[in-house]
């Protein structure tokens, strides 16, 4: 098993972990769309709470026209923001959102915080092959995969594949996940869709 | 002819400062991002990330430029977020 096998597997479990208690918070089950503020966000918050100290997470709408990112992450050693556009609609900024809570959710200190903030915008604005190892931007990309798994989660992958099936257009599938609508893309009718449902098989094997 | 900015250049001592220097002079905006950055890791920042959205013609200035937007930006209240 390749490290960046292991990663997906690691990254994947967490995000079924916390979907799974989204739900038992909510008293057993959860369905679309999933909770973001009043689900995922406090889930995260209590994973990061050790030691009877409260780790809290705010998400902060602010009034700029949001052009070359979506969002943004500060996270501090007691509490983070999430810091996201007035010029969002709801499906994205739930993703927004999700994409950087789920920064708190994997991301360890040794190897994915960002030390040279200079340096990741160069490579987020460029687009352009690293050479050398650099998690903080391999970081940025497992952000958005763990929010289509906490978003569009695995335990619904049948019933999201039903509704392609049976002819719903990607939009229609959006709207009733309220996830913005190219993720459902990704999942339903790409590569990624097959990578990301061999791994989750894989677990639920290895789960039995 | 005297380069000015050499010869501020030639007045500091450390490499830190130097690049700070060159920074401020050339990209005002980025200067001013860095600053913020570590000043908040004075209170415990350890971590920046960024979801991006369209940069085809962006460069770093123009990207802190829209950053230091954001952090002047007024907080708006969004009850609808759930």
């Amino acid at each position: 098993m390749s490290a960046d096998h292991s990663r997906f597997c690691d990254v994947f479990l967490i995000a079924r972990d916390v979907v799974e208690q989204v739900a038992r918070n909510a008293g057993g089950s959860v369905d679309f769309p999933i909770p973001v503020k009043k689900g995922i966000i406090p889930v995260t918050a209590g994973r990061l709470s050790v030691g009877g100290v409260k780790y809290t997470i705010r998400t902060i709408r602010k009034d700029w026209r949001s052009s070359q990112f979506y969002s943004a992450l500060f996270r501090y050693t007691d509490h983070a923001d999430v810091v996201y556009s007035t010029s969002l609609n709801r499906c994205w900024k739930r993703f927004s959102a999700c994409k950087e809570v789920a920064h708190l959710l994997v991301d360890d200190g040794a190897t994915h915080f960002t030390t040279d903030v200079v340096g990741l915008i160069q490579r987020i604005i460029t687009d352009a092959p690293f050479f050398e190892a650099d998690s903080s931007i391999e970081s940025e990309y497992m952000g958005v995969i763990i929010a289509i798994e906490l978003l569009l989660p695995w335990k619904f992958r049948k019933k999201l594949e039903a509704m392609r099936d049976a002819g719903k257009t990607d939009l229609q599938i959006a709207e009733h996940a309220r996830v913005p609508e190219k993720f459902v893309n990704l999942l339903l009718r790409s590569p990624y869709g097959e990578t990301s449902k061999r791994i989750n098989e894989q677990l639920d094997a290895a789960a039995q | 002819m005297i380069h000015l900015e050499s010869l501020v250049l030639d007045q500091l001592s450390t490499d830190d400062v130097m690049n700070d220097t060159l920074i401020q002079t050339k990209n005002p905006e980025t200067a001013e991002f860095t600053r913020w950055i570590e000043s908040e890791r004075q209170k415990g920042l350890v971590d920046v990330k960024f979801f991006k959205r369209d940069t085809e013609s962006s460069t770093v200035e123009s990207f802190c430029a829209e950053v230091n937007q954001m952090l002047r930006a007024l907080e708006v209240n969004d009850p609808d977020f759930n």
